[in-house]
């Protein structure tokens, strides 16, 4: 501050010294402050937009990654549903076999869902 | 010494003091204006190169900077699901990963070979071959599994990297593994389902450009939204996998039994032509298509042929009846089971005096059908045969259909009429024969085979594939009474072991041999066995077609074919809740269906 002070005009004592003295330096450090404001003002969207790139990036990554593991999971359990292995698994491990016709007793009709008759 | 200094006047103290003050002023403003004037200049000159660089040099800047960090990917559109009627899934793509590498830089080709071999499972020689080539980029592995891909990154070899690709996964494996078909290594259906509607399941490719950073990290800004082209569409079947698992069981039991070299079956429903399962044995899995011989995948109940022998009887008695104007109890002379016609002899293979075309079809009499075609003629037998939908392909839209071998009538000789009428000189596919019985089960309306039910995108239906009614082919008296005498084949006749437990059904035995493609001549020892049929007999809900080609325990339809029948129309009819219509006798004597039974 006292170096500064030297580019100052000295002004005599009567001509409001005082404020003079306060208000000079400041003024004159804070002029640069509106320009610097501007260039965040432009810049900041801009290093947000790059940082969301970022970020959309990433979730683009994990969204890939999570559907990756939605179709694995969806052909596992296709995989386990298959009617050869869910029959194998009826027959040879649970011991399991097909009722003979005496056994069945339809308690409803057939429901809308499989009835071919009542397709679209 | 200050008090020696002569004292100064007051306003001559303060004057110097003010000049001084002013003259600092002057100083500061001087010094002010030149820092003011250089930044001007310094200012001005990067004004200057900023208005060369951002305007006038803006275009060929621009292109020079995307080309460092925007990179064009391109995107290989995800290939539509193919569902089953019920929304199972049977077809998938999926994300995977392809190994490949760059053999310049590779410090040790022959260690990354050894790794390399072991968690691939690839041929060690084959390997080193690659990777000490001088070519700057080999495929190492395609689409490999994940599991695979993690060892690969674990092994962190310089030179190895990989890119994604999709690969497409069968859940079900072998199941209706003709019928789906199979993708190459670009994605591209080569058979099956698969090829018939590569159009729709592909998809269009994508591509999205992206911004990459100085540490070549991926940037997407949002006003860079990838553009992903189109997904493939997704493909609805008209087949069942529960039917389908049905008849490929039945039918590989029933080929194993019999010792025979392959089977065919089609289940479809009469009212819609929809293939509910259309089971082949060898069975084929498209998840490893490679290990299969050329032909393994062709859908053979569309694509080849084979003469129908008897099972083709009920065409001539349709043609009779409906054409002719006949009626089920007329009678016709048999000749007690041996006729010369035409310089051949016919034989029936129980032999009897007269009987009426109902009879004939349920003792499956040669004889007495070769004489109803006779009272029918030619012309008009070529026109039914027609009819029914031979001599055409069906257009179910499968691949590699055949219309079947039928010479036009002009091209008839007199032996012909003793052939014909009875399923010979004529080839038929699986397919267009249990559309014909389909027509005679619903009412006489030849239908399309429907084998694909609808597409669909996003969940919503784009298109549907409507049953189509063909033609007309019979009326539904005629229709009722060809329905009645094939229901005494079952219960009377030939067919007596196709008759499910609680229902009842209707079909046709058929026995012909096969002919050698080399000599044109029949071959001894091989046949194939057939029964075709519905049930239940009075509102059929299912038409079944099987065919066992070269038994060697056994050759009769009826004893081969039409167990297998039995089974696939019992289980199925059970499956579809379809109410029994006969009433079962339990060991007690009484009517399970009745109440307190």
């Amino acid at each position: 501050m006292g170096a500064l002070r030297r580019f100052m005009p000295r002004r005599g004592r009567s001509a409001s010294p005082r404020k003079r003295r306060r208000g000079g330096p400041w003024f004159y450090l804070l002029s640069p402050l509106p320009i610097f404001l501007a260039a965040m003002a432009f810049s900041w969207p801009h290093l947000q937009a790059v940082q969301l790139g970022y970020e959309f990036n990433r979730l683009q990554v994990e969204k890939s990654q999570l559907a990756q593991l939605n179709a694995e999971l969806k052909v596992e359990r296709a995989g386990l549903r298959s009617p050869s292995r869910i029959d194998e698994i009826a027959r040879r491990d649970l011991g399991m076999t097909d009722p003979s016709p005496e056994q069945l007793r339809w308690v409803r009709p057939a429901s809308k869902e499989v009835s071919l008759l009542q397709e679209k | 010494m200050r008090k020696d200094r002569p004292r100064q006047p007051l306003n001559s103290r303060r004057r110097r003091r003010v000049d001084r003050d002013l003259m600092s002023r002057s100083r500061f403003l001087r010094r002010f204006a030149g820092f003011l004037l250089l930044s001007f200049l310094g200012l001005s000159v990067i004004a200057v190169r900023l208005y060369y660089l951002q305007i006038h040099q803006h275009a060929p800047i621009m292109s020079r900077a995307e080309r460092q960090y925007t990179k064009i990917e391109p995107l290989q559109p995800q290939r539509g699901v193919i569902w089953d009627r019920r929304k199972r899934m049977l077809a998938l793509s999926m994300n995977t990963d392809s190994v490949f590498a760059r053999p310049a830089a590779l410090a040790e080709p022959t260690a990354a070979a050894r790794l390399l071999s072991k968690v691939l499972d690839l041929p060690l020689a084959d390997l080193r071959q690659s990777l000490t080539s001088k070519r700057e980029f080999v495929w190492i592995s395609r689409k490999v599994t994940p599991a695979q891909m993690d060892q690969v990154r674990a092994l962190a070899l310089g030179g190895i990297d990989s890119v994604p690709e999709k690969k497409r996964f069968y859940p079900k494996g072998h199941l209706a593994g003709q019928l789906l078909g199979f993708v190459g290594i670009d994605e591209e259906g080569l058979s099956g389902v698969e090829y018939a509607l590569n159009v729709h399941l592909r998809g269009i490719p994508g591509r999205r450009k992206v911004f990459r950073d100085a540490l070549g990290r991926t940037l997407l800004p949002p006003e860079l939204l990838p553009s992903p082209g189109l997904r493939g569409s997704d493909v609805v079947l008209a087949m069942d996998e529960s039917i389908q698992h049905i008849a490929e069981r039945a039918l590989a039991n029933g080929v194993q039994r019999v010792g025979a070299a392959s089977g065919t079956v089609i289940v479809m429903e009469p009212e819609t032509g929809n293939i509910l399962a259309l089971a082949e044995v060898p069975s084929f899995d498209p998840n490893q298509f490679r290990l299969y011989g050329p032909g393994a995948s062709r859908i053979r109940s569309a694509a080849d042929v084979y003469e129908p022998g008897s099972t083709f009887k009920v065409v001539t008695a349709a043609a009779y009846l409906e054409g002719r104007g006949g009626h089920a109890e007329d009678t016709f002379y048999v000749e007690g089971g041996r006729w010369p016609f035409a310089g051949r002899i016919i034989q029936d293979l129980h032999p009897h005096e007269d009987l009426t075309v109902r009879q004939i079809l349920e003792q499956s009499s040669n004889i007495g059908t070769v004489k109803m075609a006779q009272e029918v003629g030619p012309a008009l037998l070529d026109r039914y045969i027609r009819a029914f939908g031979f001599g055409e392909r069906s257009r179910s839209g499968l691949p590699g259909e055949s219309p079947g071998i039928l010479r036009p009538p002009r091209a008839w000789t007199r032996a012909s009429m003793a052939a014909l009428p009875i399923g010979h000189e004529i080839a038929v596919t699986p397919l267009q024969l249990v559309a014909a019985y389909g027509a005679i089960a619903n009412g006489g309306y030849l239908m399309r085979p429907r084998v694909v039910k609808s597409i669909e995108r996003n969940g919503r239906t784009v298109r549907i594939f409507a049953p189509k009614i063909v033609r007309r082919v019979l009326g539904a008296e005629v229709a009722e009474t060809l329905r009645e005498a094939l229901r005494g084949v079952v219960e009377r006749g030939t067919g007596k072991k196709a008759k499910p437990p609680g229902y009842t059904a209707g079909g046709k035995t058929g026995t012909a041999q096969q002919v050698d493609p080399a000599t044109g001549t029949y071959e001894n020892g091989r046949y194939v066995a057939s029964f075709v049929g519905f049930s239940p007999a009075e509102r059929p809900r299912v038409v079944i077609l099987v065919t066992i080609d070269s038994p060697k325990e056994d050759i009769y339809g009826g004893s081969v074919a039409a167990p297998i029948f039995r089974e696939i129309a019992g289980r199925t009819l059970r499956y579809l809740r379809i109410p029994r219509d006969e009433a079962l006798t339990l060991r007690s004597g009484r009517d399970p269906a009745e109440p307190g039974a």
